[in-house]
């Protein structure tokens, strides 16, 4: 069974074990977020590259994806 | 393993592998931790030894992730392939972490086993002495502007830091015998009771899979980050 | 002194070419901003602060002398890399020395060399003086002075090395002390430990063995990686 009475040394074993957990969260959350940002702004770029007219159907996004953001530097067809 | 040289075929191969990295990682973390606290407490080092759990396979891929970081670099020169720089960039965020929690968790560690925060013996010095090594690499990406000639500035030095790390490590074992400090208990050198084997072994490969799945992840970001900034160029070109 | 410069009846062969490039080191190194003499004041300075922060009591700093000395000569050491290649990159002497005769990886060398003779050389002399001043017994001044010769090589030929990939970096002087650093504690610990083994009746021979080789094994990494970082700068 679990045993979670770390008497005397609790001061010591739940920082580290804290810590850790933080710390590997947060390099978890960064690496996905960094990937999600990279892999959306990527198709938004790939989806204006693609020929207009029938593309931009092909590639609209689903209601629940993200925005399409237009560049403000990107040329105006 | 050349195969893989290809940006696209790399994406294309790693694509399936890395959820299923994340899902091994997640449960391996899961089960290491429940078996990390359902063993008996050490009847010398009492509950500290739970703290070896996350110290040791902290620092174990601490070093892998430098040993990564330094046979990309090595790649990343040799054959000037720009996937291996960024597995090599890739891989120096983690490993500095994961150096850093070694750290941290050993002088959590050293307080009750030692009566004291940190101590200069051989093994915690070459810990500290890997992660300025991280520093050294990471600040030397981010001061030169150029990403591409700090790309392979940074690659030189992490391979020249691979080659020197044996030495560091020697030298910091030779100034430790010279010093002779008093005979303390070394963590997880004294003999390792088998019953923590199955929580020890289990946190390590977990930490190993995680870093698999940062490492792969962050290159998979990296791979589309640069395609991002080439299709950027060429569009400014074209406007 | 006063070479004519059109006056150059051939192009030199490998030993002139490296023969003058030497000189040429030697002599940017020495009249440029004070060289050696910044160093040996810096030098100067560490050992002066150094007992009114920890205490004068030589109880306190006579068993530390040696390593003190040790560490005031790995910083001094550092002083004047940020010029070494940057200087010559901006004035395009770096293009020349990499179409010239010698390999790059000699330049670099050569540039190792000149910053030992230059900076390491003044040093090793200072670095006697300034452990007796903390307390070192005089018996160790030779060996003071030897291992700090030794060690300077391996500072020079690490130091060139981290000036060379710093090339094109901002803030590039702090910069090649965070790259450097870690990897001057090999020459730091054996340095010091040569001495503190003297100190304690032993032999300092294993420690200057140690000393040795990893100058030697400082050198042929400065060469190539150095060559290849300037490589990557100037491309």
């Amino acid at each position: 069974m679990l045993d979670l009475d770390m008497t005397p040394y609790a001061a010591f074993v739940w920082p580290a074990w804290g810590v850790s957990a933080l710390v590997l969260a947060a390099l978890i959350v960064r690496a996905v977020i960094a990937s999600r940002k990279w892999k959306r702004e990527l198709e938004r770029l790939e989806a204006e590259d693609a020929p207009p007219p029938q593309a931009t159907l092909d590639a609209a996004p689903r209601a629940d994806g993200p925005q399409v953001v237009r560049s403000t530097i990107g040329p105006k067809e | 393993m050349f195969g893989l040289s290809n940006p696209q075929r790399f994406m294309a191969f790693t694509g399936p592998l890395t959820p299923v990295l994340w899902a091994v990682a997640a449960v391996l973390l899961a089960v290491g931790t429940w078996l990390s606290f359902s063993v008996p407490a050490d009847y010398q080092q009492g509950d500290t030894v739970r703290i070896m759990f996350v110290h040791v396979p902290a620092a174990v891929w601490g070093l892998g992730a430098y040993s990564a970081l330094g046979v990309s670099s090595f790649f990343a020169l040799v054959f000037r392939h720009a996937l291996a720089d960024a597995a090599a960039r890739a891989a120096a965020l983690p490993g500095a972490a994961f150096t850093a929690l070694a750290l941290f968790t050993g002088s959590l560690w050293g307080q009750p086993m030692w009566g004291t925060w940190w101590v200069w013996d051989a093994r915690l010095t070459s810990v500290l002495v890997l992660f300025l090594f991280y520093l050294g690499y990471m600040a030397l990406r981010a001061s030169i502007d150029d990403e591409q000639k700090g790309a392979r500035a940074a690659a030189v030095l992490g391979l020249v830091g691979l080659i020197n790390l044996p030495i560091v490590k020697f030298s910091v074992d030779w100034w430790n015998t010279l010093h002779q400090p008093a005979s303390f208990l070394t963590p997880g050198s004294s003999g390792l009771d088998p019953v923590y084997l199955p929580p020890f072994l289990t946190m390590l490969a977990a930490y190993g899979v995680l870093f698999a799945a940062l490492w792969l992840t962050a290159i998979r970001t990296e791979i589309r980050r640069r395609r991002v900034l080439t299709l950027r160029a060429r569009k400014a070109l074209e406007a | 002194m006063s070479r004519p410069v059109d006056a150059e009846p051939r192009p030199p062969g490998l030993r002139g070419a490296t023969r003058v490039l030497l000189e040429r080191e030697l002599d940017l190194a020495w009249s440029g901003g004070g060289g050696p003499l910044l160093a040996c004041g810096f030098f100067a300075c560490l050992t002066a602060v150094l007992p009114l922060a920890v205490g004068g009591d030589p109880r306190t700093l006579s068993p530390v002398a040696g390593g003190i000395a040790w560490l005031a000569l790995a910083l001094a050491s550092l002083l004047s890399l940020e010029r070494l290649f940057e200087r010559d990159l901006e004035d395009g002497a770096l293009d020349l020395l990499a179409l010239g005769h010698l390999p790059l990886e000699s330049v670099v060398l050569i540039k190792a060399l000149a910053q030992w003779i230059a900076v390491g050389l003044p040093l090793a002399l200072t670095a006697p003086v300034a452990a007796l001043a903390l307390g070192l017994p005089p018996a160790l001044v030779p060996l003071t002075a030897l291992s700090a010769l030794i060690g300077g090589a391996g500072f020079a030929c690490t130091g060139t090395l981290g000036a060379a990939l710093a090339l094109g970096a901002k803030r590039g002087g702090l910069l090649i002390a965070v790259v450097v650093l870690p990897l001057f504690i090999p020459p730091v610990v054996f340095g010091a430990g040569a001495l503190e083994r003297a100190a304690s009746g032993q032999s300092p021979a294993p420690a200057l063995a140690f000393l040795g080789a990893y100058v030697l094994f400082a050198g042929v990494i400065a060469a190539f990686a150095g060559a290849a970082a300037v490589r990557n700068a100037q491309g």
